[in-house]
Protein backbone atom coordinates (compact mmCIF):
# COMPACT_ATOMS: atom_id res chain seq x y z
CA UNK A 1 0.00 0.00 0.00
CA UNK A 2 2.83 2.38 0.69
CA UNK A 3 3.36 2.72 -3.05
CA UNK A 4 0.03 4.51 -3.12
CA UNK A 5 0.21 6.36 0.19
CA UNK A 6 3.87 7.42 0.36
CA UNK A 7 3.61 10.16 -2.25
CA UNK A 8 0.64 11.66 -0.42
CA UNK A 9 2.90 12.76 2.44
CA UNK A 10 4.09 15.51 0.20
CA UNK A 11 2.07 18.69 -0.11
CA UNK A 12 3.19 19.14 -3.74
CA UNK A 13 1.97 15.65 -4.64
CA UNK A 14 -1.41 16.23 -3.05
CA UNK A 15 -1.77 19.45 -5.05
CA UNK A 16 -0.55 17.74 -8.20
CA UNK A 17 -3.14 14.99 -7.77
CA UNK A 18 -5.92 17.52 -7.39
CA UNK A 19 -4.67 19.39 -10.46
CA UNK A 20 -4.61 16.21 -12.55
CA UNK A 21 -8.10 15.22 -11.38
CA UNK A 22 -9.43 18.63 -12.48
CA UNK A 23 -7.61 18.23 -15.80
CA UNK A 24 -9.18 14.82 -16.34
CA UNK A 25 -12.68 16.09 -15.61
CA UNK A 26 -12.54 19.30 -17.68
CA UNK A 27 -10.83 17.83 -20.72
CA UNK A 28 -12.86 14.61 -20.53
CA UNK A 29 -16.22 16.40 -20.65
CA UNK A 30 -15.21 18.94 -23.32
CA UNK A 31 -13.12 16.37 -25.18
CA UNK A 32 -16.34 14.54 -26.04
CA UNK A 33 -17.34 17.47 -28.25
CA UNK A 34 -13.82 17.78 -29.64
CA UNK A 35 -13.99 14.14 -30.80
CA UNK A 36 -17.63 14.15 -31.95
CA UNK A 37 -17.36 17.35 -33.93
CA UNK A 38 -13.90 16.68 -35.31
CA UNK A 39 -12.37 19.68 -33.58
CA UNK A 40 -8.97 18.11 -32.85
CA UNK A 41 -7.21 20.55 -35.18
CA UNK A 42 -9.01 23.54 -33.62
CA UNK A 43 -8.14 22.18 -30.18
CA UNK A 44 -4.51 21.92 -31.20
CA UNK A 45 -4.65 25.46 -32.54
CA UNK A 46 -6.12 26.81 -29.32
CA UNK A 47 -3.47 25.12 -27.18
CA UNK A 48 -0.71 26.70 -29.23
CA UNK A 49 -2.44 30.03 -29.50
CA UNK A 50 -2.53 30.53 -25.74
CA UNK A 51 1.27 30.39 -25.60
CA UNK A 52 1.89 34.17 -25.92
CA UNK A 53 -0.69 34.74 -23.19
CA UNK A 54 1.30 32.48 -20.92
CA UNK A 55 4.57 34.23 -21.75
CA UNK A 56 3.14 37.66 -21.04
CA UNK A 57 1.60 36.42 -17.79
CA UNK A 58 4.95 35.01 -16.64
CA UNK A 59 6.70 38.26 -17.57
CA UNK A 60 4.18 40.31 -15.63
CA UNK A 61 4.23 37.89 -12.72
CA UNK A 62 0.53 37.23 -13.12
CA UNK A 63 -1.31 33.92 -13.15
CA UNK A 64 -0.50 31.99 -16.31
CA UNK A 65 -3.99 30.52 -16.28
CA UNK A 66 -5.42 34.01 -16.52
CA UNK A 67 -3.07 34.94 -19.37
CA UNK A 68 -3.92 31.78 -21.28
CA UNK A 69 -7.63 32.28 -20.68
CA UNK A 70 -7.71 35.79 -22.10
CA UNK A 71 -5.66 34.98 -25.19
CA UNK A 72 -7.46 31.68 -25.74
CA UNK A 73 -10.87 33.31 -25.74
CA UNK A 74 -9.68 36.00 -28.15
CA UNK A 75 -8.32 33.29 -30.46
CA UNK A 76 -11.56 31.31 -30.25
CA UNK A 77 -13.43 34.43 -31.33
CA UNK A 78 -10.94 34.97 -34.16
CA UNK A 79 -11.26 31.41 -35.46
CA UNK A 80 -15.06 31.48 -35.29
CA UNK A 81 -15.21 34.84 -37.07
CA UNK A 82 -12.69 34.17 -39.83
CA UNK A 83 -14.12 30.76 -40.63
CA UNK A 84 -17.62 32.19 -40.77
CA UNK A 85 -16.95 33.96 -44.05
CA UNK A 86 -16.38 31.88 -47.15
CA UNK A 87 -13.27 33.73 -48.31
CA UNK A 88 -10.88 31.56 -46.30
CA UNK A 89 -11.52 27.90 -45.43
CA UNK A 90 -11.68 27.02 -41.77
CA UNK A 91 -8.54 24.87 -41.82
CA UNK A 92 -6.60 27.65 -43.49
CA UNK A 93 -7.90 30.27 -41.06
CA UNK A 94 -6.86 28.13 -38.12
CA UNK A 95 -3.47 27.38 -39.64
CA UNK A 96 -2.76 31.05 -40.12
CA UNK A 97 -3.94 32.14 -36.68
CA UNK A 98 -2.41 29.46 -34.54
CA UNK A 99 0.99 29.55 -36.17
CA UNK A 100 1.01 33.34 -35.85
CA UNK A 101 0.05 33.24 -32.18
CA UNK A 102 2.67 30.62 -31.36
CA UNK A 103 5.28 32.63 -33.27
CA UNK A 104 4.32 35.67 -31.23
CA UNK A 105 4.95 33.63 -28.10
CA UNK A 106 8.36 32.54 -29.39
CA UNK A 107 9.32 36.14 -30.17
CA UNK A 108 8.21 37.28 -26.73
CA UNK A 109 10.20 34.53 -25.03
CA UNK A 110 13.36 35.47 -26.91
CA UNK A 111 13.09 39.03 -25.60
CA UNK A 112 12.66 37.81 -22.04
CA UNK A 113 15.76 35.69 -21.49
CA UNK A 114 15.22 35.53 -17.74
CA UNK A 115 11.95 33.66 -18.14
CA UNK A 116 13.03 31.03 -20.60
CA UNK A 117 13.21 28.30 -17.98
CA UNK A 118 9.72 28.96 -16.66
CA UNK A 119 8.32 28.97 -20.15
CA UNK A 120 9.97 25.65 -20.98
CA UNK A 121 8.16 24.22 -17.95
CA UNK A 122 4.90 25.41 -19.44
CA UNK A 123 5.54 23.80 -22.79
CA UNK A 124 6.10 20.42 -21.17
CA UNK A 125 4.14 20.85 -17.93
CA UNK A 126 5.35 21.30 -14.39
CA UNK A 127 2.69 19.79 -12.28
CA UNK A 128 4.80 19.73 -9.12
CA UNK A 129 4.93 23.53 -9.16
CA UNK A 130 1.16 23.97 -8.93
CA UNK A 131 0.42 26.54 -6.23
CA UNK A 132 -2.61 26.73 -4.00
CA UNK A 133 -3.98 29.72 -5.90
CA UNK A 134 -3.44 27.94 -9.24
CA UNK A 135 -5.50 25.12 -7.85
CA UNK A 136 -8.35 27.41 -6.83
CA UNK A 137 -8.40 29.01 -10.26
CA UNK A 138 -8.29 25.59 -11.95
CA UNK A 139 -11.15 24.33 -9.76
CA UNK A 140 -13.27 27.39 -10.54
CA UNK A 141 -12.53 27.11 -14.27
CA UNK A 142 -13.38 23.40 -14.29
CA UNK A 143 -16.65 24.06 -12.50
CA UNK A 144 -17.63 26.78 -14.98
CA UNK A 145 -16.66 24.62 -17.99
CA UNK A 146 -18.47 21.49 -16.82
CA UNK A 147 -21.63 23.19 -15.52
CA UNK A 148 -22.00 25.30 -18.67
CA UNK A 149 -21.50 22.25 -20.89
CA UNK A 150 -24.11 20.25 -19.00
CA UNK A 151 -26.60 23.13 -19.12
CA UNK A 152 -26.11 23.60 -22.88
CA UNK A 153 -25.80 19.91 -23.73
CA UNK A 154 -29.08 19.66 -25.59
CA UNK A 155 -28.34 22.68 -27.81
CA UNK A 156 -24.68 21.73 -28.35
CA UNK A 157 -25.61 18.17 -29.28
CA UNK A 158 -28.34 19.36 -31.66
CA UNK A 159 -25.83 21.60 -33.45
CA UNK A 160 -23.28 18.80 -33.54
CA UNK A 161 -25.76 16.32 -34.96
CA UNK A 162 -27.74 18.53 -37.34
CA UNK A 163 -26.60 22.10 -37.80
CA UNK A 164 -29.26 22.80 -40.44
CA UNK A 165 -32.02 21.91 -38.02
CA UNK A 166 -30.52 24.09 -35.28
CA UNK A 167 -30.47 27.01 -37.71
CA UNK A 168 -34.03 26.29 -38.83
CA UNK A 169 -35.11 26.28 -35.17
CA UNK A 170 -33.59 29.75 -34.97
CA UNK A 171 -30.89 28.90 -32.45
CA UNK A 172 -27.97 31.35 -32.32
CA UNK A 173 -25.63 28.75 -33.80
CA UNK A 174 -22.65 31.04 -34.31
CA UNK A 175 -22.82 32.20 -30.71
CA UNK A 176 -23.13 28.63 -29.44
CA UNK A 177 -20.14 27.58 -31.58
CA UNK A 178 -18.20 30.39 -29.98
CA UNK A 179 -19.30 29.31 -26.51
CA UNK A 180 -18.14 25.75 -27.28
CA UNK A 181 -14.72 27.00 -28.40
CA UNK A 182 -14.59 29.10 -25.23
CA UNK A 183 -15.40 26.07 -23.09
CA UNK A 184 -12.71 24.03 -24.86
CA UNK A 185 -10.32 26.87 -24.14
CA UNK A 186 -11.24 26.67 -20.45
CA UNK A 187 -10.49 22.93 -20.46
CA UNK A 188 -7.14 23.61 -22.13
CA UNK A 189 -6.27 26.27 -19.59
CA UNK A 190 -7.06 23.90 -16.71
CA UNK A 191 -4.80 21.26 -18.24
CA UNK A 192 -1.89 23.54 -19.14
CA UNK A 193 0.07 23.42 -15.92
CA UNK A 194 -0.44 19.71 -15.35
CA UNK A 195 0.22 18.44 -18.84
CA UNK A 196 2.03 21.24 -20.64
CA UNK A 197 1.09 23.16 -23.73
CA UNK A 198 2.29 20.62 -26.28
CA UNK A 199 0.54 17.56 -24.82
CA UNK A 200 -2.79 19.07 -23.78
CA UNK A 201 -4.44 17.92 -27.00
CA UNK A 202 -4.00 14.28 -25.98
CA UNK A 203 -6.13 14.85 -22.87
CA UNK A 204 -8.86 16.44 -25.01
CA UNK A 205 -8.92 13.68 -27.60
CA UNK A 206 -7.76 10.32 -26.22
CA UNK A 207 -10.06 9.73 -23.20
CA UNK A 208 -13.10 10.88 -25.22
CA UNK A 209 -12.13 8.70 -28.18
CA UNK A 210 -11.75 5.75 -25.78
CA UNK A 211 -15.17 6.42 -24.27
CA UNK A 212 -16.79 6.64 -27.72
CA UNK A 213 -15.62 3.08 -28.45
CA UNK A 214 -17.78 1.64 -25.69
CA UNK A 215 -20.93 3.80 -25.49
CA UNK A 216 -23.66 5.09 -27.77
CA UNK A 217 -24.96 7.73 -25.33
CA UNK A 218 -23.64 11.27 -25.12
CA UNK A 219 -24.00 11.70 -21.35
CA UNK A 220 -22.38 8.32 -20.70
CA UNK A 221 -19.56 9.22 -23.06
CA UNK A 222 -18.92 12.48 -21.21
CA UNK A 223 -18.92 10.78 -17.80
CA UNK A 224 -16.76 7.91 -18.93
CA UNK A 225 -14.37 10.22 -20.73
CA UNK A 226 -13.93 12.27 -17.55
CA UNK A 227 -13.43 9.11 -15.49
CA UNK A 228 -10.82 7.80 -17.94
CA UNK A 229 -9.04 11.15 -17.94
CA UNK A 230 -8.91 11.17 -14.13
CA UNK A 231 -7.75 7.54 -13.98
CA UNK A 232 -5.02 8.08 -16.56
CA UNK A 233 -3.97 11.27 -14.77
CA UNK A 234 -3.63 9.64 -11.38
CA UNK A 235 -1.87 6.53 -12.71
CA UNK A 236 0.45 8.67 -14.82
CA UNK A 237 1.29 10.88 -11.88
CA UNK A 238 2.27 7.87 -9.71
CA UNK A 239 4.40 6.52 -12.54
CA UNK A 240 6.02 9.92 -12.79
CA UNK A 241 6.68 9.96 -9.02
CA UNK A 242 8.15 6.46 -8.67
CA UNK A 243 10.08 6.33 -11.92
CA UNK A 244 11.03 9.98 -11.90
CA UNK A 245 9.83 10.75 -15.41
CA UNK A 246 8.06 13.87 -16.74
CA UNK A 247 4.47 13.91 -15.46
CA UNK A 248 2.85 15.23 -18.64
CA UNK A 249 4.42 12.52 -20.78
CA UNK A 250 3.59 9.80 -18.27
CA UNK A 251 -0.07 10.85 -18.12
CA UNK A 252 -0.44 11.05 -21.89
CA UNK A 253 1.23 7.67 -22.43
CA UNK A 254 -1.08 6.16 -19.82
CA UNK A 255 -4.21 7.46 -21.51
CA UNK A 256 -2.87 6.25 -24.85
CA UNK A 257 -2.21 2.79 -23.40
CA UNK A 258 -5.79 2.66 -22.08
CA UNK A 259 -7.08 3.64 -25.51
CA UNK A 260 -5.23 0.80 -27.24
CA UNK A 261 -6.32 -1.78 -24.65
CA UNK A 262 -9.98 -0.75 -25.07
CA UNK A 263 -9.60 -0.56 -28.84
CA UNK A 264 -8.18 -4.09 -28.96
CA UNK A 265 -10.91 -5.36 -26.62
CA UNK A 266 -13.66 -3.82 -28.75
CA UNK A 267 -12.13 -5.09 -31.98
CA UNK A 268 -11.52 -8.60 -30.67
CA UNK A 269 -14.46 -8.74 -28.28
CA UNK A 270 -17.23 -9.73 -30.70
CA UNK A 271 -15.04 -12.39 -32.29
CA UNK A 272 -14.16 -13.88 -28.91
CA UNK A 273 -17.83 -13.84 -27.84
CA UNK A 274 -18.87 -15.38 -31.12
CA UNK A 275 -16.39 -18.19 -30.73
CA UNK A 276 -17.50 -18.79 -27.14
CA UNK A 277 -21.11 -18.95 -28.25
CA UNK A 278 -20.41 -21.26 -31.13
CA UNK A 279 -18.42 -23.69 -28.96
CA UNK A 280 -21.00 -23.68 -26.17
CA UNK A 281 -23.97 -24.06 -28.48
CA UNK B 1 -48.77 16.69 -32.07
CA UNK B 2 -51.59 17.04 -29.60
CA UNK B 3 -54.04 19.79 -30.45
CA UNK B 4 -54.96 20.96 -33.93
CA UNK B 5 -54.17 24.59 -34.66
CA UNK B 6 -56.90 27.12 -33.98
CA UNK B 7 -59.24 27.07 -36.93
CA UNK B 8 -59.09 30.13 -39.15
CA UNK B 9 -59.77 28.52 -42.50
CA UNK B 10 -60.05 31.73 -44.40
CA UNK B 11 -56.40 32.69 -43.94
CA UNK B 12 -53.47 31.06 -45.65
CA UNK B 13 -50.65 29.42 -43.66
CA UNK B 14 -48.15 31.53 -45.58
CA UNK B 15 -48.19 34.22 -48.23
CA UNK B 16 -45.27 35.18 -50.42
CA UNK B 17 -45.48 38.26 -52.58
CA UNK B 18 -42.82 39.04 -55.17
CA UNK B 19 -40.06 37.39 -53.16
CA UNK B 20 -36.55 37.55 -54.59
CA UNK B 21 -33.64 35.87 -52.81
CA UNK B 22 -30.01 36.08 -53.93
CA UNK B 23 -26.68 34.72 -52.76
CA UNK B 24 -24.36 37.54 -53.75
CA UNK B 25 -24.73 37.86 -57.54
CA UNK B 26 -26.63 34.60 -57.93
CA UNK B 27 -30.41 34.99 -57.89
CA UNK B 28 -31.88 31.81 -56.41
CA UNK B 29 -35.53 32.89 -56.28
CA UNK B 30 -37.00 35.44 -58.63
CA UNK B 31 -40.26 37.25 -57.95
CA UNK B 32 -41.98 34.32 -56.23
CA UNK B 33 -45.61 34.82 -55.22
CA UNK B 34 -47.43 31.95 -53.54
CA UNK B 35 -50.32 31.36 -51.23
CA UNK B 36 -50.06 28.18 -49.16
CA UNK B 37 -53.57 27.29 -47.96
CA UNK B 38 -54.34 25.47 -44.74
CA UNK B 39 -55.25 21.79 -44.76
CA UNK B 40 -53.20 20.97 -47.80
CA UNK B 41 -50.25 18.98 -49.03
CA UNK B 42 -48.20 21.09 -51.40
CA UNK B 43 -45.54 19.53 -53.62
CA UNK B 44 -42.52 21.62 -54.48
CA UNK B 45 -40.88 20.36 -57.65
CA UNK B 46 -38.28 21.52 -60.09
CA UNK B 47 -34.79 20.64 -61.33
CA UNK B 48 -31.64 20.74 -59.18
CA UNK B 49 -30.77 24.32 -58.37
CA UNK B 50 -34.36 25.47 -58.96
CA UNK B 51 -34.44 27.09 -55.52
CA UNK B 52 -36.54 24.52 -53.67
CA UNK B 53 -34.35 24.47 -50.55
CA UNK B 54 -33.92 28.25 -50.77
CA UNK B 55 -37.68 28.69 -50.77
CA UNK B 56 -38.04 26.48 -47.68
CA UNK B 57 -35.26 28.34 -45.88
CA UNK B 58 -36.84 31.65 -46.75
CA UNK B 59 -40.15 30.48 -45.28
CA UNK B 60 -38.24 29.47 -42.14
CA UNK B 61 -36.75 32.93 -41.84
CA UNK B 62 -33.19 31.59 -42.28
CA UNK B 63 -32.75 33.72 -45.39
CA UNK B 64 -34.04 37.24 -45.89
CA UNK B 65 -35.37 38.19 -49.29
CA UNK B 66 -33.75 40.98 -51.28
CA UNK B 67 -37.23 42.22 -52.13
CA UNK B 68 -40.83 41.18 -51.68
CA UNK B 69 -42.76 40.27 -48.57
CA UNK B 70 -43.38 37.08 -46.64
CA UNK B 71 -46.20 36.56 -44.25
CA UNK B 72 -46.07 33.30 -42.31
CA UNK B 73 -49.11 33.22 -40.05
CA UNK B 74 -48.53 29.93 -38.22
CA UNK B 75 -45.66 28.16 -36.40
CA UNK B 76 -43.24 26.52 -38.84
CA UNK B 77 -41.57 23.11 -38.61
CA UNK B 78 -38.74 21.75 -40.74
CA UNK B 79 -37.26 18.50 -41.89
CA UNK B 80 -33.83 19.02 -43.45
CA UNK B 81 -32.28 16.69 -45.99
CA UNK B 82 -30.89 13.45 -44.65
CA UNK B 83 -27.33 13.87 -45.88
CA UNK B 84 -25.59 16.53 -43.77
CA UNK B 85 -26.46 15.20 -40.29
CA UNK B 86 -23.74 13.45 -38.27
CA UNK B 87 -25.28 10.01 -38.00
CA UNK B 88 -22.42 8.64 -35.88
CA UNK B 89 -23.37 11.03 -33.06
CA UNK B 90 -24.08 9.12 -29.82
CA UNK B 91 -27.82 9.87 -29.79
CA UNK B 92 -30.78 7.50 -29.84
CA UNK B 93 -33.84 7.74 -32.08
CA UNK B 94 -35.73 9.05 -29.05
CA UNK B 95 -33.07 11.72 -28.42
CA UNK B 96 -33.43 12.95 -32.00
CA UNK B 97 -37.25 12.98 -31.85
CA UNK B 98 -36.99 14.99 -28.61
CA UNK B 99 -34.94 17.66 -30.40
CA UNK B 100 -38.10 18.83 -32.15
CA UNK B 101 -39.45 19.99 -28.79
CA UNK B 102 -36.27 21.72 -27.56
CA UNK B 103 -37.62 25.21 -28.18
CA UNK B 104 -40.62 24.40 -26.03
CA UNK B 105 -38.40 22.96 -23.32
CA UNK B 106 -36.38 26.17 -23.31
CA UNK B 107 -32.80 27.03 -22.38
CA UNK B 108 -30.95 25.32 -19.52
CA UNK B 109 -33.68 22.72 -19.02
CA UNK B 110 -34.06 19.10 -19.94
CA UNK B 111 -37.11 17.59 -21.63
CA UNK B 112 -39.56 16.28 -19.03
CA UNK B 113 -41.77 13.21 -18.87
CA UNK B 114 -44.51 14.81 -21.01
CA UNK B 115 -42.01 15.61 -23.77
CA UNK B 116 -40.65 12.07 -23.68
CA UNK B 117 -44.15 10.72 -23.98
CA UNK B 118 -44.88 12.92 -27.02
CA UNK B 119 -41.58 11.89 -28.60
CA UNK B 120 -42.49 8.21 -28.18
CA UNK B 121 -45.88 8.94 -29.73
CA UNK B 122 -44.23 10.69 -32.65
CA UNK B 123 -41.96 7.69 -33.19
CA UNK B 124 -45.04 5.48 -32.94
CA UNK B 125 -46.80 7.57 -35.58
CA UNK B 126 -44.03 6.77 -38.06
CA UNK B 127 -43.87 3.12 -37.00
CA UNK B 128 -40.58 3.31 -35.09
CA UNK B 129 -41.58 3.05 -31.44
CA UNK B 130 -39.60 -0.18 -31.06
CA UNK B 131 -36.46 1.62 -32.28
CA UNK B 132 -36.59 4.42 -29.68
CA UNK B 133 -33.47 3.25 -27.84
CA UNK B 134 -31.43 2.50 -30.96
CA UNK B 135 -28.42 4.66 -31.84
CA UNK B 136 -29.36 6.65 -34.93
CA UNK B 137 -26.42 5.45 -37.00
CA UNK B 138 -27.65 1.87 -36.67
CA UNK B 139 -30.95 2.71 -38.39
CA UNK B 140 -31.55 2.14 -42.10
CA UNK B 141 -31.92 5.08 -44.48
CA UNK B 142 -35.72 4.86 -44.46
CA UNK B 143 -35.79 4.63 -40.68
CA UNK B 144 -33.57 7.71 -40.42
CA UNK B 145 -36.02 9.60 -42.64
CA UNK B 146 -38.86 8.55 -40.36
CA UNK B 147 -36.97 9.62 -37.22
CA UNK B 148 -36.46 13.07 -38.75
CA UNK B 149 -40.17 13.18 -39.62
CA UNK B 150 -41.00 12.27 -35.99
CA UNK B 151 -38.75 15.13 -34.87
CA UNK B 152 -40.63 17.50 -37.20
CA UNK B 153 -43.93 16.28 -35.73
CA UNK B 154 -42.52 17.10 -32.26
CA UNK B 155 -42.25 20.74 -33.33
CA UNK B 156 -46.06 20.82 -33.32
CA UNK B 157 -46.03 23.25 -36.23
CA UNK B 158 -48.95 24.13 -38.48
CA UNK B 159 -46.76 24.67 -41.54
CA UNK B 160 -44.37 21.77 -42.07
CA UNK B 161 -41.57 22.15 -44.59
CA UNK B 162 -40.00 18.86 -45.67
CA UNK B 163 -36.88 19.04 -47.83
CA UNK B 164 -36.68 15.96 -50.05
CA UNK B 165 -37.98 13.72 -47.28
CA UNK B 166 -38.52 10.72 -49.55
CA UNK B 167 -35.42 10.58 -51.71
CA UNK B 168 -34.40 6.94 -51.83
CA UNK B 169 -37.14 5.90 -49.40
CA UNK B 170 -38.28 2.29 -49.11
CA UNK B 171 -41.93 1.29 -49.45
CA UNK B 172 -42.58 1.14 -45.69
CA UNK B 173 -41.18 4.64 -45.23
CA UNK B 174 -43.20 6.01 -48.14
CA UNK B 175 -46.38 4.52 -46.69
CA UNK B 176 -45.65 5.88 -43.21
CA UNK B 177 -45.01 9.33 -44.67
CA UNK B 178 -48.19 9.38 -46.68
CA UNK B 179 -50.32 8.32 -43.74
CA UNK B 180 -48.70 10.93 -41.50
CA UNK B 181 -49.04 13.69 -44.09
CA UNK B 182 -52.72 12.94 -44.61
CA UNK B 183 -53.27 12.97 -40.85
CA UNK B 184 -51.61 16.40 -40.65
CA UNK B 185 -53.83 17.69 -43.45
CA UNK B 186 -56.92 16.46 -41.59
CA UNK B 187 -55.79 18.45 -38.56
CA UNK B 188 -55.81 21.57 -40.70
CA UNK B 189 -52.06 21.77 -41.13
CA UNK B 190 -50.12 22.61 -44.25
CA UNK B 191 -47.32 20.36 -45.47
CA UNK B 192 -44.85 21.47 -48.13
CA UNK B 193 -42.81 18.61 -49.61
CA UNK B 194 -39.93 19.29 -51.95
CA UNK B 195 -39.26 16.32 -54.18
CA UNK B 196 -37.82 15.11 -57.46
CA UNK B 197 -40.54 12.51 -57.78
CA UNK B 198 -43.12 13.90 -60.20
CA UNK B 199 -45.21 10.72 -60.08
CA UNK B 200 -45.46 10.75 -56.30
CA UNK B 201 -46.30 14.44 -56.11
CA UNK B 202 -48.92 14.22 -58.88
CA UNK B 203 -50.58 11.31 -57.09
CA UNK B 204 -50.57 12.60 -53.52
CA UNK B 205 -50.36 16.40 -53.43
CA UNK B 206 -53.31 18.77 -53.48
CA UNK B 207 -51.27 21.51 -55.07
CA UNK B 208 -47.99 21.55 -56.93
CA UNK B 209 -45.53 24.37 -57.29
CA UNK B 210 -43.26 23.91 -60.29
CA UNK B 211 -40.19 25.99 -59.56
CA UNK B 212 -37.24 27.00 -61.66
CA UNK B 213 -35.97 30.12 -59.90
CA UNK B 214 -39.35 31.56 -60.87
CA UNK B 215 -42.73 29.94 -60.23
CA UNK B 216 -43.45 28.20 -63.55
CA UNK B 217 -46.83 26.96 -62.44
CA UNK B 218 -48.84 26.58 -59.26
CA UNK B 219 -52.09 24.71 -58.88
CA UNK B 220 -53.68 21.27 -58.84
CA UNK B 221 -51.34 18.60 -60.31
CA UNK B 222 -53.13 18.18 -63.65
CA UNK B 223 -52.94 21.89 -64.24
CA UNK B 224 -49.46 22.51 -62.87
CA UNK B 225 -47.81 19.65 -64.73
CA UNK B 226 -48.78 20.43 -68.31
CA UNK B 227 -46.21 19.35 -70.89
CA UNK B 228 -45.34 22.94 -71.80
CA UNK B 229 -44.80 23.93 -68.17
CA UNK B 230 -42.62 20.90 -67.50
CA UNK B 231 -40.56 21.61 -70.57
CA UNK B 232 -40.18 25.20 -69.41
CA UNK B 233 -39.02 24.14 -65.95
CA UNK B 234 -36.71 21.32 -66.91
CA UNK B 235 -35.60 22.56 -70.27
CA UNK B 236 -34.35 19.11 -71.27
CA UNK B 237 -35.86 16.47 -73.49
CA UNK B 238 -39.16 15.11 -72.38
CA UNK B 239 -41.34 12.32 -73.63
CA UNK B 240 -45.05 12.14 -73.20
CA UNK B 241 -46.20 8.55 -73.30
CA UNK B 242 -49.89 7.91 -72.89
CA UNK B 243 -50.40 11.08 -70.89
CA UNK B 244 -47.44 10.33 -68.61
CA UNK B 245 -44.54 12.72 -68.67
CA UNK B 246 -41.15 11.11 -68.72
CA UNK B 247 -38.22 13.33 -68.14
CA UNK B 248 -34.92 12.58 -69.75
CA UNK B 249 -32.96 15.67 -68.78
CA UNK B 250 -29.19 15.65 -68.60
CA UNK B 251 -27.63 16.39 -65.26
CA UNK B 252 -30.68 15.38 -63.30
CA UNK B 253 -29.63 12.97 -60.59
CA UNK B 254 -32.27 10.53 -59.57
CA UNK B 255 -32.01 9.29 -56.00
Amino acid sequence: MHYLTDPLQFEFMRRALMAIVLTGIASGVLGSYVVLRGLAFIGDALTHAVFPGIVVAVALGRSILLGALVVGLITALGIATVSRGRRVSEDTAIGILFAAMFALGVVLVSTLAAYQRDVADLLFGQILAVSQSDLYLAAGTTAVAVVTTVLLNKELSLIGFDRDMALAMRYPVFLLDLVLLGLITLAIVVSLQAIGNILVLAMLVTPAATARLVTQRLATMQLLSAALGVAAGVIGLYISFWWNVASGGAVVLTTTAIFFVVFAAVELGPRVQLRARSTSG
Amino acid sequence: MSSPPSAAPATAAALLDGVTVAYGQHVALDDVSLELPRSSIVGLIGPNGAGKTTLLRTLLGMLSPRSGSIDVTVPVGYMPQLGPAAWDFPLTALDVALQGGYRRTGWLRRPGAAERRSAREALGAVGLEHMAGRQIGQLSGGQRQRVLLARTLMQDASLLLLDEPLSGADAATEAAFLETLRGLREQGRTVVVSTHDLGWSAAHCDLLCLLSTRVISFGPPAQALSAERLAEAYGGAMLVVGGVHILAPEGHHSH
